[in-house]
């Protein structure tokens, strides 16, 4: 009891803190109050924006670092630091006038010369591959004055203007990872690994400024905790909690908001391996499962059937009818095993990484599905780091299921996988169709004549039986009551600065 | 003077041995720090400029000759994880742990000298006999697990405790330590529990010698007695088993770090395993291997004070 007394009074503060700010003038203006967000990782892979890759560092940098254009919260591009985008009719040309005033963290104005050296860094190839790949593609980036730069491309590329999300750094930083300077809503303050980051509201943002003051995130590392965390006062808000502690929460001090993960989950054959190499026995597997007993087995029936290498919050490319090119059918599966001379039915291993408990529950439902066509499939769990190095880079393996997700906000980011030669397509499908549809989407600029090209893929993907696809998981976040303002992007990133804290009733 | 001269130079070959043995299980185990950090964006090109970034590319005597000298110079590296100097990381965290490990330890000594005292007082009584069976049976008992039965108790049935609520100490001392009792008494019983035994045993012994007799025959009580002349010599054969307690509640503390939600050194160690960051991880392991080794030292001289016949053994 004392301690729920304890948690009232801090919470009334808090409270009191957000009412002063308002009563101090302009209620906008000013940044207020603190809340404490649960991460379920520390941000391991640093805080360079250039060099992380983990899902979960990058949406914690979304608040600390912007581009020259960013997302909104529909998935749209808008103007960041670049307050103006002309792009030439030939396509090949970019041309960005800079936002006045923009500052960085450390009080400095954004420059050209900034911008021109941040899109260097990335497109350096002296390390290997370009840190950012369609900056390969620039062959001349100059400033034209103080506020413009140009940029010229060798190819025209209808994705490239996704890729200027790229961060801006301060060309005088030697070291990003230690000092982190961008010109986000947010700036670091400190970290003390494994515990905490803690952020605050940046003063000078020349956008509209985050509501409240220090957002503190702390790394909850047990996953089982999470409810008691939540409950016991020491977390406000925490994304991606499971269908169980969702339903835990329902009903108490905490709104439980619905969405999806934005990624394909899928059991991903290597095109590469007996007996996948043949086009009917994936055909066969397809048959054999059915994505809604998955679903309510690992998520209580929610989150979305998929059919290809696409989710409905890509709205334009997503294509509802795929998911009915292999409707659950056992004698159709089983006839087409026979056919694949597989009368019998065959056994083979699915990998699937250890970390992750909804691909795990997946597996388990799988196994029992292909049971029923004689297809005897094994689990076996392995740490993510081998997982990465074995399975992904290494391609050394049968299946495995996993969520692929888009490192951008582009057709392209999901699809570039599958053509035979990238260095990214570890299921090793090879479709000279596939490969020709997509050069072309690609090439083309007429936005209605490349969907239809990028959905093209996508049919092949789905007809070819690249994988065995099966949902975008569903996702849920707890948010105290007092707090407003929560948005779903369709990518993987949380916007802090859109939360506030609600006036006491 | 040549018995310290002796110990330093084996206590100097013993952490250069660890930290090989560090350095090569991290050559061995698949995956490395660069494959970790770009995860499912790797491509075979991206790791190897990252590995050559990262200076993972050379051959691995030599990446190991060249951290080995960076430390002698007092440098232990830099954190592949977090980008800061592994020195100033375990700084951050070692309060942490050391607190949790004297806590417990405060709690080892002061529960187990007065129990041990009263048993022997009642020696063979029922009191004796029950506390005798109970000690068994807590010995028995692992620490992480106890923490567990404590957790459920305290934080589920009691709500005395919230799990998890861990506070910083740069926050707030007094929570951090509030939080911390919890954790410690799990790590302090069972070896509370060993220590009863073992004084027990030796103030036992210690009773049935001369001068007890004549200690009593100048009227003092059996109180007086066993503080102020038994306890003096019956603690000699503590002192090693407390000395080899404090090095044990320092390696324990991962386990319990992990039952208890504790940011300690324990986590990071854990964590920069996965992630194959080597420096951090040869920084906390050879931290571990010094404080074994010092309580270890500590032991020895304390040794020589208490009972000074060992001087010429050496």
């Amino acid at each position: 009891m004392k301690k729920a007394g304890v948690f009232l009074a801090g919470l009334l503060a808090t409270m009191a803190v957000a009412l002063g700010g308002c009563a101090g003038g302009k209620a906008e203006e000013v940044s207020s109050g603190q809340i404490t967000i649960g991460i379920p990782q520390d941000l391991e892979d640093g805080l360079d924006p250039h060099k992380v890759s983990a899902a979960g560092t990058k949406e914690i940098l979304f608040n600390i670092y912007e581009g020259l254009v960013k997302y909104d919260e529909s998935g749209d591009l808008k103007p960041a630091i670049a307050s103006d985008t002309q792009v030439s009719g030939d396509g090949l040309t970019y041309t960005f006038t800079l936002r006045d005033g923009v500052k960085f963290h450390n009080g400095n104005t954004v420059t050209a010369e900034d911008v021109i050296y941040s899109i260097e860094r990335c497109a350096d190839t002296s390390g290997g591959d370009a840190l950012v790949p369609a900056f390969s593609n620039i062959a001349d980036i100059k400033k034209q004055d103080d506020h413009t730069v140009v940029i010229t491309l060798n190819t025209p590329d209808s994705d490239f203007l996704a890729s200027m999300t790229t961060a801006i750094l301060p060309k005088d930083n030697a070291d990003p990872q230690k000092n982190v300077i961008g010109t986000g809503p947010y700036r670091f303050v400190e970290r003390s690994p494994q515990e905490s980051i803690t952020l605050e509201a940046f003063d000078d943002y020349w956008g509209e400024k985050a509501h409240i003051k220090t957002v503190l995130l702390k790394v909850i590392a047990d996953p089982d905790m999470i409810v008691m965390e939540l409950r016991g006062g020491s977390i406000d808000l925490i994304c991606r909690i499971t269908d169980t502690q969702a339903a835990e929460l329902q009903g108490g001090d905490f709104d439980v908001l619905e969405g999806t993960m934005n990624l394909v989950q899928a059991l991903y054959l290597n095109n590469n391996v007996e007996p996948f190499d043949n086009v009917q026995v994936r055909k066969a597997l397809c048959y054999a499962i059915d994505p809604k007993e998955i679903m309510n087995f690992v998520s209580g029936g929610k989150g979305t059937e998929l059919g290809s290498s696409m989710f409905p919050a890509f709205g334009k490319y997503y294509d509802e009818s795929l998911n009915h090119t292999y409707d659950q059918n056992i004698e159709k599966a089983k006839e087409l095993l026979a056919d694949a001379g597989y009368p019998n039915g065959f056994s083979f291993t699915m990998t699937v990484p250890s970390n992750y408990q909804q691909h795990i529950s997946t597996a388990e439902v799988l196994r029992e599905q292909f049971k029923k066509i004689g297809v005897d499939a094994k689990i076996e769990l392995i740490e993510w780091d081998s997982w990465v190095s074995d399975v992904y880079l290494g391609r050394n393996f049968t299946s495995t299921v996993v969520g692929v997700d888009a490192s951008v906000l582009t057709a392209r980011a999901l699809l570039e996988r599958f053509v035979s030669d990238n260095g990214k397509n570890f299921i090793n499908f090879a479709s000279p169709d596939y490969d020709i549809a997509f050069k072309e989407a690609v090439s083309l600029t007429d936005d209605a004549a490349q969907t239809a090209k990028y959905k093209e893929c996508l049919r092949i993907l789905s007809e070819e039986a690249a994988n065995v696809y099966i949902q975008d998981l569903p996702t849920f976040v707890a948010v105290r009551k007092n707090i407003g303002g929560y948005k779903f992007y369709p990518l993987y990133v949380q916007d802090f600065a859109s939360l506030y804290l609600k006036e006491a009733e | 003077m040549k018995y310290f001269f002796r110990k330093l130079i084996s206590m100097l070959l013993t952490l250069l041995a660890v930290s090989f043995i560090v350095f090569a299980a991290f050559a061995v185990i698949p995956g490395d720090a660069a494959v970790s950090r770009l995860g499912s964006n790797a491509t075979e090109e991206s790791v190897a400029a990252l590995r050559a970034e990262m200076g993972l590319d050379r051959p691995f005597l030599e990446r190991y000759l060249s951290w080995l000298g960076d430390c002698v110079k007092g440098d232990f590296g830099t954190s592949i994880s977090y980008g800061m100097p592994v020195g100033q990381l375990i700084l951050d965290k070692l309060p942490i742990t050391l607190t949790m490990t004297v806590l417990s330890l405060i709690l080892t000594v002061g529960l187990s000298v007065p129990i041990a005292l009263l048993m022997c007082k009642y020696a063979r009584s029922r009191f004796d006999r029950s506390m005798y069976g109970l000690n068994q049976f807590v010995m028995s008992i692992p620490a992480f697990f106890l923490g567990i039965l404590l957790t459920w108790f305290f934080g589920m049935v009691l709500k005395w405790f919230r799990p998890g609520g861990y506070v910083s100490y740069k926050k707030d001392f007094g929570a951090f330590l509030g939080y911390l009792l919890l954790p410690a008494i799990a790590i302090a019983i069972p070896k509370c529990a060993m220590s009863v035994k073992l004084l027990r045993s030796a103030v036992l012994t210690e009773a049935d010698k001369e001068y007890v007799r004549t200690a009593y025959s100048r009227g003092m009580s059996t109180m007086e007695v066993l503080y102020r002349h038994v306890l003096k010599n019956a603690l000699i054969p503590l002192i090693t088993f407390w000395g080899m307690t404090v090095a044990d509640m320092i390696a324990g503390s991962i386990v319990v770090e992990q039952v208890f939600n504790i940011p300690g050194l324990g986590r990071i160690l854990l964590t920069s395993i996965s992630r194959r960051d080597y420096p951090v991880v040869e920084g906390i392991i050879l931290l571990i291997a010094v404080v074994v080794l010092l309580v270890n030292f500590l032991v020895d001289i304390l040794y020589r004070k208490v009972d000074p016949r060992l001087e010429d053994q050496g």
